[in-house]
Parts: structure tokens; sequence; C-alpha cells
């Protein structure tokens, strides 16, 4: 009995032992010992502003969009609505520097001359001076969009404060006048190393009378500085 | 226990633990900032801002060396396209810059990539051509001032300067020259792939032209992702795509002139919050981007008990108008005024606008017209009570009437086709309503078939009811 237990003992000194020098040099990645003269460095890089689309769980969304509201074929001019930034395509803006001031700002990829297409010769226009109708514009088609920020809600994650983090003023494009709006900004004062969630912007299309049915894409950058 | 068995198992727990730690590592947690963007890639840490934007202060005709470093810090690989831009106005007035295919001719003009080495040849060639024995210590861009200004910069001058070199020389030369003049242009726009967690340095020029005018130059260097597929299905809307701008500021010296003024102050209700949306309208005159401190003074004229002062700092970019909003709740009722104050520094006095007041009532419609409705109510019903209580009163034509022996207030209703109960209210009768014998009492005539049946009736019992 006694000759077994002795046995045992010296087999798991042993096994332990083994155990523990295998287990330092996998631990010495994560223990940093100190010799008498040791220089300690690590390298952090920097942070980047950084806009993006992601959804509830924060996960990037791959094709951002927005759906408006369906319609029929009218004679009269008419609107339809959506609502950019929901529960599943929030704008996030990530601000992991020392510099509290930013803004996040939408406007047409293509610029003041896009418009809406259905990929064919169907179009209509999104900032034109007469909202419906056409006016003395570089196109002929009517059509405004209009953006909304000022209902929307700004979050900040992870208990981000969203003091001097203001939502932009309601706005509609106008060619040549207004390309691009303001969704929202923080201010110098603002924090920083932190992360804000946008959702509800109201997105309203005046759609001209007569205009053809189709299923019409426009093309819109946000842009984070 | 046993003594083998508790060894046996202080073995196993000891062993146990000894593999637990081994196989889960000490984690720590951290927040992750995962995106996608740039910053400087020679910041002058002692000045402000500048790990974040690109600063400069040069004249007409100078030149300057920097570099981008964009960085994707996603869980997947990234392709961007680098570029600069102009900014253009925003609809609040805020910092906006021009989209990629859009002209540019302020500092997204200004700006040039160079995204792979410059040209190289053999240093022989090298040292004829730059007239030094250390042709390694001239730098690209001098090389390419050299090619711009210098004897190469015209056809004629290239072929007198390469016309002594050894005839297998010349053609090298002659490509070499070529190369740099193509290198030198720089390109617009760079498309990078970035691995997760690549960092990729982006080098660049920015060139100040001879005429730009004192003060206050901005545009950006843009990361822009590349767009996201088509959506599935032949649907519609919007397709978003997203980009980043790493803001470049020069200012050209100079006077600098730093004036704002303050336009209109706007106060409007945003019903869907609840809330008051003031909007102050900031203006800048001057030629350098200007920050300001901007104050909402709230007063209750009523009360004097909700009064509020809603502050922040905003930065209004040269030559634009600036709106920046103020949220408020609504309060329930009262009578408030509005008027915004903006301090700036200009020199080393600080300047102070303020806007006129702006007076807003609140009245509780929605409760004024629920108390008015059950005002409404109360004098409904009491007019309705009034009119029952007048025409219960009402005795019009009514006689005095002696009551008999054993007369009640009922049989007595029931002989005059009336009410007991107005019969009791004309007479003032108290519970229980009992009539005392030879009471005088008021009754309505008798209705007509009880009058025949009082006339049938003996004189004695006729004299009984009249």
């Amino acid at each position: 009995m006694k000759q077994g237990n002795t046995i045992r003992f010296f087999s798991f000194g042993f096994l332990s032992g083994l155990l523990t020098i295998a287990g330092s040099f996998y631990l010495s990645a994560f223990i940093v010992t100190a010799a008498s003269n040791t220089t300690l460095s690590q390298t952090i890089s920097a942070g980047t502003l950084s806009v993006d689309i992601v959804d509830a769980n924060g996960t990037t969304v791959g094709s951002p969009s927005v759906t408006f509201g369906g319609m029929s074929f009218s004679f009269s001019s008419a609107t339809t609505t959506g609502t950019f930034g929901t529960s599943s395509e929030k704008v996030r803006l990530a601000n992991p520097t020392g510099t509290a001031t930013w803004s996040v700002t939408l406007a047409a990829t293509s610029g003041a001359t896009a418009t809406w297409s259905d990929g064919g010769t169907n179009t209509m226009d999104f900032n034109d001076p007469a909202y419906s109708e056409d006016a003395a514009d570089t196109d002929t088609k009517g059509g405004r969009l209009a953006v909304d920020p000022s209902g929307g809600t700004i979050a900040g994650v992870s208990g981000c404060s969203t003091s001097n983090v203001s939502l932009g003023s309601s706005s509609a494009f106008n060619e040549g006048v207004t390309n691009s709006v303001t969704l929202f900004s923080a201010s110098a004062s603002a924090a920083t190393f932190c992360r804000w969630d946008l959702t509800g912007v109201g997105l309203t299309q005046s759609v001209p009378a007569s205009q053809p049915g189709a299923v019409y894409t426009l093309g819109l950058t946000l842009t984070a500085s | 226990m046993h003594p083998q068995v508790r060894n046996r198992s202080a073995e196993r727990r000891a062993v146990s633990i000894v593999v637990l730690f081994l196989l889960f590592p000490f984690a720590a947690g951290a927040i992750e900032f995962r995106g996608l963007g740039g910053r400087p890639a020679n910041p002058d840490h002692a000045v402000p801002y500048s790990d974040t934007w690109f600063l400069y202060t040069l004249a007409p005709g100078e030149v300057k060396e920097d570099a981008v470093i964009v960085q994707n810090a996603t869980e997947e690989a990234q392709q961007v396209l680098v570029y600069p831009a102009d900014t253009t106005p925003s609809s609040d007035g805020g910092f906006a810059l021009k989209q990629r295919v859009e002209t540019m001719t302020e500092v997204g003009s200004w700006i040039r990539l160079y995204p792979t080495s410059a040209p190289t040849t053999t240093d022989a060639i090298l040292s004829a051509l730059f007239a030094t024995t250390t042709p390694e210590a001239v730098s690209s861009m001098a090389r390419c001032a050299w090619v711009a200004e210098g004897d190469a910069r015209t056809p004629e001058g290239e072929a007198a300067l390469i016309e002594n070199f050894r005839q297998e020389s010349q053609l090298h030369a002659k490509e070499y020259l070529r190369q740099l003049r193509e290198w030198c242009a720089g390109v617009r726009e760079v498309p990078l792939t970035l691995a997760p967690g690549d960092a990729v340095t982006v080098p660049f020029t920015i060139a100040i032209p001879q005429g730009a005018d004192v003060g206050e130059h901005a545009g950006a260097l843009m990361i822009e992702k590349a767009a996201g597929g088509a959506r599935e299905g032949g649907q519609g809307g919007v397709l978003i795509s997203t980009r980043v701008g790493v803001r470049v500021y020069e200012t050209v010296p100079g006077a600098v002139v730093r004036t704002l003024a303050l336009g209109s102050l706007d106060v409007r209700l945003q019903r869907e919050k609840n809330l008051y949306i003031a909007s102050v309208r900031i203006m800048n005159e001057g030629n350098v981007s200007q920050d300001a401190d901007v104050t909402l003074f709230i007063q209750d004229k009523i009360f004097d008990r909700r009064d509020a002062a809603l502050a922040r700092q905003v930065q209004v970019l040269r030559g634009s108008e600036m709106v920046t909003n103020f949220e408020w709740p609504r309060p329930k009722y009262g009578f408030y005024t509005f008027h915004a104050k903006v301090e700036y520094r200009s020199g080393e006095e600080i300047q102070t606008l303020v806007s006129p007041e702006v007076s807003v009532w609140i009245i509780p419609w929605i409760e004024l017209g629920i108390a008015f409705a059950i005002l409404l109510a109360l004098i409904a019903a009491l007019t309705a009570w009034r009119i029952q209580r007048r025409r219960l009163l009402a005795h019009e034509g009514w006689k005095r009437s002696t009551a008999k022996r054993g007369d009640t207030i009922v049989d007595v209703a029931a002989r005059t086709n009336v009410s007991w109960q107005k019969i009791a209210a004309v007479n003032k009768l108290k519970k229980p309503y009992a009539l005392a014998r030879e009471q005088v009492i008021l009754l309505p005539p008798l209705p007509k078939r009880a009058r025949k049946r009082a006339k049938k009736r003996t004189p004695h019992s006729r004299a009984r009811t009249t």
C-alpha cells in the first residue's frame, strides 16, 4: 500500500512538473518577467474616425439601403416616405480619437446631377428647386428628397454621453444650393473615444404627376469627417 | 475516509486545476473600435488636433510632402478608394465634402497622391542629370521640381542635356525622365485593398497655387469604401455607401480676419418629440474658421422657476452660415422668452453677439379643452335639473282644496291625475307627506271624467271634493 502511494505521489509530482514547465512556456506569452534592465514596450495604434451602417448587434450591414413606401401611378403629384436608420440598420459613428469635433452628412453619390433611376430610361429628380415640378435645373425631371434628422434619435453606445452631439435640421436637397445634408454632429465639448448610433431620420420624396411605374434607386453617400 | 481514496481525489483535483489553468488563458476585456479610417502619418504632437487633422500654414507657391495612414480595424478585408476633396456647404453650414465625381477647385485640387516609389535609374545618370556626386541625397520632390523648372523642362532642353551622354545611356536617361515626369504628376485617387488590421501609408504633396488668397482653405483626404452590391430581389430605394474624410486645413499667411455675425433665432415646436427646437444662425464673415461659444437662454416670465441656459461650442467655417439646434422639452404651460449669445475670440478680445428675444406662449389646449368640456357638461346638467324642477313646481290653474279625513297624497294624486311628487313639491309637503284633516292644499282641476263622475255623486259627496 505504502509503495503504491509513493509511486502515485511521485507520478503525480512528475506529471504536474511536466505540465507546469509546458505551461510556463505557454503562459510566458502573457506574463512579463523583468530582468535587471529589461525595456518594456507596447504599441497601440491610434484609432481613426469611422462611420458605418450596423445591425442591432453592431455587425456591419453588407448592402445598406432604405426602402420607401410603395405607391401607385397617379395623375397628381404625391409623396412617399422612408426611414434612414432603423434598429437593424443603424448609423454608427465611432470616434476613438482625442478630437471631439466631427460631422456626418448625406449627399448623392453621383453629385448634384444625380437622379432616381430604374436602370433604364425612367428617371426622377431628387433635388429639383420646384419640388414635384421641373424647374430650371440641369435635368428635365421633377422631384425632391427631403431629409429630416430632427425627428431622429442619438444613442450613446456603452454609456457614451450624447451631450454636445446634436441632430441636423430638416432640409431638402436643392441643386446648387443644398447638395449635402448634416445628419448629426459633435462640438468640441463632446465626449471622445466614444460611439453613437443614429436612428429615425425621416426621408420624404415628392413624386411628380404621371411618374411611370418602375422600381427606382438612388445612391447616397454617408460621410464622416 | 480511507487514506488511499483521499490521496487519489486530491491528485485528481490538483491535476484538474493545472489542466484548466493551461487550457483557459487570461482574457482581458476592452472596448474595440472596429472601423475603416485614416489619420496623419506625421503629426506634430505640439500642435492641437494634428493627430487627427492635417494643419498647414503654407504660403502661395510652397509645396509640402506628407502622408496619410489608411487603417482597416475591421474584421473583413476592405477595398477602398483614397482621394482628396474640397469642402462644400452643408445644410446647417457644417463641414461637408464634395463627392468623388465632382470637380475640385480648392484644396482637393492642390493635393496629389504618390502611392508608388519614385522611378530610379543608375547613379551615373542621376549624377549627370542633377549635377551632384550624391544623387541619393536629392529627394523625389526635388527631382520633380527640377524636371518642372530645370533645363529639362522643355524637349529642347532635355535633348541638349542628354546629348553628352553615351549613346546607350541616352535612351535610359530619356526613359527615366519620362517616367519621372509621369510620377511627379501624382495621381488623383488610389485604390487599395486592406486585409483586417492592415495600415497602409499613402504619401502625398500639397502645393499651394500662387493665386491662393489669404486665410483658411479646407478640404479632406477621403477614404471611401467600395459600394456594396445591388439589392437582391430588384428592390428599389436608396443605396448607401460610406466614406471618411481626414480634414485638411491650410491657412495662407496674411491678415487674418475673424468676424462672425448672428442671424435670426428661430423657435419652433417639434410635435412628435414634444420638444422646442431653437435654431441659432451664425455667419462667418472672416477668412478663417472660427470657434464660438453659443448659449441659449430660456426665461420663465410667469413663475420664474424654469429658467435654463444651454451651451455648446461650434466651429463656423470660412464663408459659411452655420445653424446649430438646441432641444428643450416643452413644459405644460407658461410664457417663455428665448435669446442666444455667441462669444468668440478675435485677436486678444472676446466678441459678444446677442440675438433679439423670441417669446412663446405655451397654452395647454388639450387640458383646457377637457376642462371646458367638463364645465359645459356641468352647466348642461344644472340647466336640465333646473328645467325639470321648474316643471315640477309649475301649478298654474291649481285651486285650493281641503283634504278630507282618510285622504292620502297618493289618493289625491290618483284622483287628480298628477304625480304625488308634484303635489308634495307644490304644497311644500315634507316626509312622510301625510295630509291632515281639513288641511288646505293646492290641487289641479279634476280631469273631465273625474268631474263627470263627481257630478253624478250626491250633493253631499260633491261638496267633499271641491
